[in-house]
């Protein structure tokens, strides 16, 4: 018999990790933005930051650039979301995997590809002096527009997959029978399919807002002085003035303002939503929100019945969505193939079109000790954290599994709560804890810290295997005479194989990709490749980037299609 | 010429090689109720799906009132649609779902109140318009789905096994309340069933439906007396199908001669020839003569209110017999003469193949 104990111990590897390098280093660090030097309360350095005025004036242009980010994602994603959801089974891998290779592949080296593409040498000015659209090359890099766009085109994946979760508990059949009762397509569409996918859109405006709001890549790769992101400002009191309560008050802030919103989300959708699992709000959108976007929709439909847009016959018309979800790909992907040429480019700086073509950069980074020594420790770290994931999420995910009611609703909130905390909040706080630890400049120092930022990921990946699996095959084992033990080994674990992979993929790569922590923890020596790629960036972009970036790329979909090849096999 | 409600004309569909349905003609008069009876896979769907406009034809022409709707598409077809697994809208309350096509329509905001609670109240559920769909029992939720199909009075409504994913006992009860409502609107109906008792009790008209083609379009009660093939014969109720020769208007069986009323069903002189006997319309008869066939009771069944003999013919087949419960028993072992009337001895066609 399971008891409450055993549930209990089921949890305890996550409630340790969670509790000594989330929850307890959060609150510590936190608690520092409102303590004085003799260590009694004080609220003198918030009234500082207040009265310095350019600290809320950062915040108000982050929130500023997140909700545009926020907005474009969700408006780009959502066609590429709808043809995913719908693309009939033998389409539906190609699109998938068209939508995931961006979604896998590095935040730093999507950002790169920004700078290649926008750059005063890069091929979209090359473009444009070449068609004589402008005499001169544009500067289209380091501003507001290079800024959105970059955040936008690594979030959209983000946004694509949480509406994919609840698109498709969508019933067809639904659009069908607004059909038979008069709706145009276009007005099913409205009245319909966009009110049921509302809690997903939500979902995904969420969880991207609060991404963009924690970004501090893209606006210091692509940004001027004008877009600095309220985390830059926290890395700026960490490393450089050192001073911990004013970086505890921003990240405070920037913390306060993604609970806020999720408490708000919880509130009206349901934080399960995020998981792509019950709608225990599947009312959707309200009904005077659902009477605009109705007379919305049947404006279109008119609209589309004037220019003779409408679809003359059942069936087709998928045709418009499909090309816009094209280009949505196109967007996410062909950033990333423009690194590629640029990587065999000769020249010390960025050109386009790349010449004196050749493996300069490739040989320079194989015969480097220090990429080299930053790529092994990546891997290592990689595979350590996928190791402490699965140990810790698996048996949590299990217990998880038989919680019922108030119990359950408070272990999902907990194991995925390091999702709702801005990665840069978590890496700070680790960083602070760690110098007393002696963590700093460790192998396990980032292991720690990438396992509590992939755990939630892991977690509701396996949760969500556990849900489709029949537990009634292991009380067939049980009354067949297995034991507990051995109906884990020889029946559940088995069949959930290709579901535990993919948890695993998320933990491998989430960790390969880790800025975050490594920026702090790392301590100089201990570099991993994304805080090297990082330090390069800073100093200049030269076509050594890219050829990082492209063996970066391949490591990344060799890892992916290797996970797909083996989920497939299974 | 009488224009019918409804006018299929050779209308087929393909699906690449594969055919799910022949070249089909079916005519429907207005008010009536149609069945699309058939095993499953037999294209009763595709049927009813190119009807309402939501698969293309692949060929044929579907004619509304006389007016060519081939290609008009759904939302223009004006014809209401009851699913099997009722497609109510989740997010909109059961009077919103039924609005909604009064909605489409641009209807007044007083008449759509109107007409909705009308609908409604005629499936009495009039009391439950502000619930959800996920709020009411399948039953109420398939009368929510009818109700929304009829509220925008269509000139046709279709459902495609409406009462497929309820118990028995509801099945039931709705199959009575069905008939009532086609009774009380007369709206033309075409249903979909693969249950013959369904079909039996509902319906004006059977079309039988068997591999991709109608095998039969009849009333019920006709239907039944006198199906033309075997799988007609086999599809609606029990029967006992009995093997002869054509022999001067008659069909010899082994030793035993059966006259039959349909002698124009027959083959020529000689061949040999299927025909269909009913369980019930078997008697045992005291004094045998040579319209009898003659057989050993292998097994009784009572029910009480009936009894079921199986018999093994003197010619070969076994037979299957129904009688009234009650009277003096009958024992296994013993030898019995059965006659049948020649009015319900029915000569079937082969199967066409
Ligand atoms: N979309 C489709 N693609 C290919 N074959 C189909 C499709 N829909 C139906 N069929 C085939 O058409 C035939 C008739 O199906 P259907 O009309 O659904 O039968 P029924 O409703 O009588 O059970 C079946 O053999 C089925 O496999
Ligand atoms: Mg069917």
């Amino acid at each position: 018999m399971k008891t409450a104990s055993s549930r209990f111990l089921l949890f305890a590897p996550a409630a340790l990790l969670l509790g000594l390098f989330f929850a307890a280093p959060i609150a510590n660090f936190l608690t520092q933005g409102f303590v004085d030097g003799t260590g009694s309360l004080t609220l003198e350095h918030a009234q500082r930051i207040w009265e310095a005025g350019t600290y809320t004036q950062v915040m108000l242009a982050s929130v500023k650039i997140s909700l545009w980010v926020t907005l474009l994602s969700v408006i780009v994603g959502y066609p590429a979301a709808y043809v995913l959801a719908n693309a009939d089974p033998k389409r539906k891998s190609t699109w998938a995997l068209l939508i995931l290779l961006p979604f896998w592949s590095s935040f730093l080296v999507r950002t790169f590809a920004w700078i290649v593409i926008l750059g005063r040498q890069g091929p979209l000015n090359a473009g444009l002096v070449a068609s004589g659209v402008s005499e001169r090359p544009l500067d289209l890099l380091y501003g507001w527009a290079a800024v959105v766009i970059g955040m936008t085109n690594v979030l959209v994946p983000f946004a694509i997959l949480t509406m994919v979760g609840v698109m498709e508990r969508i019933d067809r059949g639904l659009m069908v029978a607004a059909g038979t009762l008069g709706a145009r397509p276009v007005q099913a569409f409205f009245r319909i399919y966009l009110s049921l996918s509302m809690p997903g859109v939500t979902a995904a405006a969420l969880l991207v807002f609060i991404t963009a709001l924690g970004f501090f890549m893209a606006p210091a790769l692509l940004g001027s002085a004008r877009e600095t992101m309220i985390t830059q400002l926290v890395i700026q009191q960490v490393t450089e003035l050192v001073n911990w309560p004013f970086a505890a008050i921003l990240c405070l802030l920037l913390l306060g303002t993604a609970l806020v919103l999720f408490v708000v989300f919880d509130k009206m959708v349901g934080l399960s939503t995020l998981s792509g699992q019950a709608d225990r709000h599947s009312a959707g959108a309200s009904a005077a929100s659902r009477r605009i976007v109705g007379a919305l929709g049947d404006m279109l439909a008119g609209l589309a019945e004037i220019l003779r847009l409408s679809p003359p016959t059942p069936g087709r018309g998928a045709w418009s969505t499909h090309w816009l979800a094209v280009l949505v790909i196109l967007f996410l992907i062909v950033p990333l193939v423009l690194l590629v040429p640029i990587s065999f480019s000769g020249r010390e700086f960025l050109s386009w079109p790349p010449s004196d073509v050749g493996l300069r950069w490739y040989e320079e980074i194989l015969s480097s000790p220090a990429w080299l020594d930053a790529a092994w420790r990546s891997f290592a770290v990689a595979f350590l954290t996928t190791l402490l994931c699965l140990a810790v999420a698996v048996p949590a995910a299990f217990a998880f599994q038989r919680l019922k009611g108030a119990g359950a609703s408070a272990a999902f909130a907990a194991m995925i709560a390091p999702l709702l905390v801005p990665r840069m909040v978590i890496a700070v706080a680790l960083f602070y804890v760690y110098a007393r630890l002696g963590l700093v400049g460790t192998v396990a120092g980032l292991v720690i810290g990438h396992a509590v930022i992939a755990l939630p990921y892991v977690f509701i990946a396996i949760i969500a295997v556990l849900k489709t699996y029949d537990r009634r095959l292991d009380l067939a084992a049980a009354s067949l005479g297995a034991s507990a033990f051995a109906t884990a080994r020889h029946v559940t674990l088995p069949l959930i194989a290709g579901g535990i992979a993919s948890a695993a993929l998320f933990a491998f790569v989430i960790s390969l990709d880790e800025l975050n922590v490594a920026l702090f923890a790392s301590g100089g020596m201990q570099s991993t490749l994304p805080k090297l790629m990082w330090d390069e960036a800073t100093l200049r972009f030269s076509p050594l980037l890219a050829a990082v970036s492209t063996l970066v790329l391949l490591a990344m979909s060799a890892v992916v299609l290797l996970a797909a090849r083996l989920r497939s096999a299974s | 010429m009488t224009t019918f409600k409804l006018d299929i004309r050779d209308v087929t569909k393909r699906y690449g090689e594969a055919v799910a349905l022949l070249p089909t003609n079916l005519q429907v008069a207005q008010g009536e109720f149609l069945t699309l009876l058939g095993p499953s896979g037999s294209g009763k769907t595709t049927l009813l799906m190119m009807i309402a406009g939501l698969t293309e034809t692949s060929g044929g022409q579907i004619l509304l009132d006389g007016r060519d709707i081939t290609q008009t598409p759904a939302y223009r077809r004006d014809i209401g649609v009851v699913f099997q697994n009722y497609s109510l809208f989740p997010h909109l309350s059961v009077f919103e779902n039924v609005a909604f096509p009064l909605r489409m329509r641009k209807c007044a905001e007083g008449q759509v109140k109107a007409a909705v609670q009308r609908s409604l109240d005629m499936v009495r559920l009039g009391h439950l318009a502000q619930r959800l769909p996920r709020e009411l029992s399948g039953g109420q939720q398939q009368r929510v789905a009818f109700a929304r199909a009829i509220v925008f009075d269509p000139q046709l409504v279709l459902m495609d096994e409406p009462l497929g994913a309820l118990d028995k006992k509801l099945r039931d009860e709705l199959k009575l309340e069905i008939r009532k409502l086609h009774g009380e609107l007369k709206k033309t109906i075409v249903y979909v069933t693969h249950d013959q008792d369904e079909a039996m009790l509902l319906s004006d008209r059977v079309c039988l439906m068997n591999e991709a083609r109608v095998e039969q379009i009849a009333p019920p009660v006709a239907l039944y007396e006198r199906p033309r093939t075997r799988f007609a014969a086999g599809f609606v109720g029990e029967s006992n199908l009995i093997q002869g020769t054509v022999r001067g208007g008659a069909i010899a069986v082994g030793q035993g001669m059966l006259s039959t009323a349909h002698a124009d069903l027959l083959p020529v002189e000689g061949r040999p020839v299927t025909v269909l006997v009913r369980p019930e319309r078997l008697r045992i008869v005291a004094v045998p003569d040579a319209a009898a066939l003659r057989g050993r009771v292998v097994d009784v069944i009572d029910l009480g209110a009936v009894r079921r003999l199986t018999i093994a013919g003197e010619h070969g087949d076994t037979l299957t017999m129904t009688m009234l419960g009650g009277d003096q028993p009958v024992s296994p072992g013993a030898t019995i003469a059965l006659a049948v009337a020649a009015n319900d001895v029915v000569p079937l066609a082969e199967d066409a193949s």
